[in-house]
């Protein structure tokens, strides 16, 4: 009919698209390679022997994970890293499932609004909040900054990613369970212990898991808050990064990627990885 | 070159496509084994198969998404088994519509013309006259989510003939329409697959559906074909088991060959259909149908047997009776009108007693 | 309005009280210092007069833009194919790739741009690799410059943009490809034809997503950047807690979060209208 319209004999063409999907799949490989290189790369160079960062190492120890350990701050950084980022999950936890209920049950004059407030902090620049937040600290002569200013600041942070987490699980539920569960005699109280906290264990799982992980790994916010008497680990790595460009900064981001993997472990098993795909 | 089909080459009854003993692995499981069977020029065949016996797998295998494992699949003498999915000429329907949908019922239409650089006037014109064909005239500049299911599924064949393909592969495209509608689209398919002489690939689990719209019929079973034959054939002559009970013949009695046209049932109930090409010995399968077992009032010649009980079935009632001599009961059709109950006497014709392979 | 409906309210309250004090609030107050003069507190234009008249803030605006332009941009080129691998290989390696892309992502933004500063470092692999073939005798700056920053922000940004890709490759029929495909277009033209078209909501949220946090990272061009590539995140840092010029600092953080929230409605309009206009 319009054979014609084509200009290769079919064998070559059939070659040709081999080819060119052999080569999309190269493509594919090598930008999976970069978002891999620079966790690998750190890995491998925080066991080198090296003095200075180079690639590969001439030779492997563990003298600058030894290095880390003696550091003087290293302790009360990751000490007061895990507390902030443990005490704001709890408290953001609690306060975004109650949130997460209201968006989800049904809808309600200013559902809007509640949803934008709530959700504000994503879409903040997090330098404008930080600064913001060190200003009013220093107006109300607080800026002395302890533990507690530094708790609150990262419940804030992490308030959105429990509140999208939870939500979506909530959505997802089946509101004929909850009638049910009344029907059966439970009061309003009772049901949502035993049906909807139940039924969205899931994501709450899920939401402080990633509660946990971006407290723990805040810099933005936390940089302007960091004093004399709290610091957080990442903060301190970034100052460390800074000042001494030797392979110790490895070591710490290595301790640092070990822990996030065992965390995404967890969020995996847990069928969290899903969260990343909601909207 | 092997690249461009000829058409129109041979006699007239030359397989239009021909699958020679196509294989296919996916990893370790094998999916189809060796199968062979063709199309002629203008025929309408239909793969009948319970779900996963492959013949989603053998369309696409036709359609040039998969690659066969083994084997050749022919378009008139040409293998085209080098041919990419885009320069075999197909028209595909699948049972989901898979319209384009952000496209007008108009532009999805036109797609393959615009493919096939056809000038703008005729793409207009053929357009138009694909959609009149199918009964959507006026519907030209309507998005698929507009539509309707059943209108949806005709944009799906317009846009599958106005290409006028070499050959029209259909993946259960009816299965998504409810009762009524199926009814109609299965008669406006046929019709249009007369009107427009196109050699048709039918995917179906349905036998009404592939006894009413088939030339011929493939009966497949875990990648294997079974049966291949004219759909009264089928009908009349099951080739096995499967087969029998595939096109639901009701009574499939385990039997052994006794003696050249002697047959005992499983329970020791005697009975003498032709057992040309058995062994004596053997064990085969007994199958009759309900409506071929004929139901007496008490005392005439034949079979005395108890009711247990009866459906109504609208014309017809099917009854379960217990017959000495056989472990399992016998359904038995016989019309509404009269109602039996109790003891009766039955009539097992040995005309009608088809004699099979086991193999289920 | 009855007891009923204040429950939603109540409910919530908690967590509205806490945004509202902790980052709505402050940034009000925030918003009210740029408009103020330090030593009086009278209202004025003054603060943004001094950092529009800075080279520095004019530097550090157009580089964030230029840096945001490009990481978009490269975020798109690698995104598409991953997104796209992610949503048609077999499952198995569909799951290795998708937990590669994710998985950065729930890693600490200074590890990951650590990472970048050791493979583009003048001992790294990249400069290494480059000396050993000959094409370069002296080794490359990559690091401390716009390049490494771009480098790390799009390692940081990528995953938003596969997962915006995902949301409706994932929601798009393979079947469709393949009627294009037996209609007569071959593999590139039923990309162009079919799921490119099918994809732009999602490239268009991706794009606009990306943009807004490119402008917005902090520490990654820290990290990367050093003191001698300020961008407009870094800048109010730097006057904040280097030189105590607050309202300079106050301006930059201004102008930043006009940028960043004008974007957010951007995005959340052409979402509305796109759900609008083409429900499919
Ligand atoms: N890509 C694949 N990889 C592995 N196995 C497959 C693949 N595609 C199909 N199969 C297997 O091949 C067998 C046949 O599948 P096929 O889709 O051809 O069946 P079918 O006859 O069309 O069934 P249905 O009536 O349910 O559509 C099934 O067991 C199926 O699981
Ligand atoms: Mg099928």
């Amino acid at each position: 009919m319009n054979s014609d319209r084509f200009l290769l004999p079919a064998p070559v063409e059939a070659l040709l698209w081999k080819l060119g999907r052999l080569l999309f799949h190269v493509v594919g490989l090598a930008w999976q390679l970069f978002m891999v290189a620079p966790l690998i790369i750190v890995v491998v160079v925080s066991f080198t022997s090296a003095s200075y960062l180079m690639f590969p190492p001439p030779g492997y120890s563990l003298d600058w994970y030894r290095e880390v350990l003696s550091l003087s701050w290293i302790r009360s950084a990751v000490t007061s890293s895990l507390i902030i980022a443990t005490c704001a999950t709890l408290i953001a936890v609690v306060i975004g499932v109650l949130a997460s209920r209201v968006l989800a049950k049904r809808p309600f004059r200013g559902r809007g609004l509640v949803e934008y407030l709530v959700l504000s902090p994503l879409f903040l620049p997090g330098v404008v909040i930080g600064f913001a937040i060190f200003n009013v600290l220093v107006m109300i002569q607080m800026d002395r900054v302890a533990m507690p200013q530094m708790i609150i600041a990262h419940v804030m942070i992490t308030l959105p990613f429990v509140i999208r987490s939870v939500w979506a699980s909530m959505a997802g539920a089946d509101i004929s369970l909850e009638e049910a569960a009344q029907s059966l005699g439970a009061t309003p109280a009772q049901t949502f212990w035993h049906v909807v906290l139940k039924s969205a264990r899931p994501g709450i799982l899920a939401g402080a898991i990633l509660a946990f992980t971006f407290s723990f790994n805040d810099v933005t916010i936390s940089i302007f808050l960091t004093s004399s008497r709290v610091t957080t680990l990442p903060v301190q790595l970034v100052s460390h990064i800074e000042y001494n460009p030797d392979p110790s900064p490895a070591a710490i981001s290595t301790l640092m990627i070990a822990i996030t993997l065992a965390l995404f472990v967890f969020l995996a098993r847990i069928g969290g990885l899903n969260a990343f795909l909601e909207r | 070159m092997t690249a461009d089909m000829t058409t129109g080459g041979g006699s007239s009854d030359a397989a239009a496509v021909a699958l020679q003993d196509i294989g296919k692995s996916f990893g370790e499981t094998e999916v189809l084994k060796k199968v062979s069977f063709q199309a002629r020029k203008g025929e309408f065949l239909t793969l009948l198969g319970p779900s996963g016996c492959g013949k989603t797998t053998s369309l696409r295998i036709i359609a040039g998404f998969e690659d066969a494992t083994s084997g050749d699949v022919m378009f008139g003498q040409t293998s085209v088994n080098d041919l990419p999915p885009w320069r075999r000429d197909i028209g595909l329907v699948f049972q989901n519509y898979a319209l384009f949908p952000y496209m007008t019922a108009a532009e999805n239409v036109a797609f393959g013309l615009k493919m096939r650089r056809v000038a703008k006037a005729e793409t207009a014109t053929r357009v138009k006259a694909a959609l009149a064909q199918v009964g959507l005239a006026g519907y030209e500049n309507r998005h698929p989510r507009h539509l309707s299911g059943g209108q949806r599924q005709r944009v799906a064949l317009a846009r599958a003939l106005v290409i006028e393909p070499k050959l029209l592969l259909l993946d259960e495209p009816l299965s998504n329409l409810d009762a009524k509608l199926r009814g109609e689209m299965r008669y406006e398919l046929k019709n249009l697959q007369r009107a427009t002489g196109v050699t048709t690939i039918f995917v179906t689990h349905d036998q009404e559906e592939a006894f009413s719209l088939s030339d011929r019929i493939v009966l497949m079973r875990s990648g294997e074909v079974v049966q291949y034959c004219a759909p009264d054939e089928l009908w009349s002559r099951p080739a096995t088991a499967f087969a029998a009970d595939f096109i639901g013949v009701e009574n499939l009695i385990p039997a052994q060959v006794t003696a050249p046209g002697q047959l005992t049932c499983a329970g020791g109930l005697a009975v003498a259909p032709t057992t040309v090409g058995f062994a004596q010995g053997a064990e085969v399968i007994l199958g009759l149908r309900a409506s071929d077992v004929a139901i007496q009032p008490k005392g005439g010649t034949g079979l005395p047997a108890t009711i247990l009980d009866g459906e109504y079935r609208g014309r017809e009632r099917l009854y379960r009776l217990a017959l000495p001599g056989l472990e399992r009961p016998v359904l038995a059709s016989a019309p509404s009108d009269i109602a039996f109950d109790g003891e009766v006497t039955l009539c097992l014709p040995p005309e009608k007693m088809m004699v099979l392979h086991d193999d289920r | 309005m009855t007891g009923k409906r204040d429950i939603p309210w109540l409910l919530a309250s908690p967590g509205i009280l806490l945004v509202t004090l902790v980052a709505l609030l402050p940034a009000a107050i925030l918003i009210v210092k740029a408009f103020q003069d330090v030593d009086t507190g009278a209202l004025t234009l003054e603060n943004f007069q001094a950092i529009f008249d800075s080279k520095i803030f004019g530097q550090a605006f157009w580089r964030t833009l230029r840096i945001a332009f490009f990481v978009t941009l490269v975020s798109v080129i690698g995104g598409y194919p991953l997104a796209l691998l992610i949503a048609r290989a077999n499952p198995r390696y569909s799951l290795v790739i998708f937990v590669i892309v994710l998985f950065p992502l729930m890693v600490s933004v200074v590890v990951r741009t650590f990472g970048w500063v050791v493979i583009l470092g003048p001992a790294g692999i990249v400069n290494e690799a480059l000396m050993g073939i000959g094409l370069i005798s002296e080794p490359l700056t990559m690091t401390q410059n716009e390049f490494g920053i771009v480098v790390g922000e799009t390692h940081l940004l990528m995953p938003y943009m596969v997962l915006a890709l995902l949301s409706v490759l994932r929601k798009l029929e393979p079947q469709l490809e393949e009627a294009a495909l037996s209609l007569g277009a071959n593999p590139l033209v039923a990309f162009f034809r079919v799921i490119l078209p099918m994809t732009v909501p999602g490239l268009l949220s991706g794009v606009l997503l990306v943009f807004s946090l490119a402008i917005t990272a902090f520490a990654t061009p820290l990290v990367m950047g050093g003191a001698r590539t300020p961008l407009l995140s870094t800048l109010v840092y730097r006057y904040a807690l280097t030189s105590y010029d607050w309202a300079s600092a106050a301006a930059v953080a201004f102008v930043l979060a006009v940028i960043a929230v004008a974007f957010v409605a951007v995005q959340k309009t052409v979402a509305w209208m796109w759900m609008s206009r083409h429900e499919f």
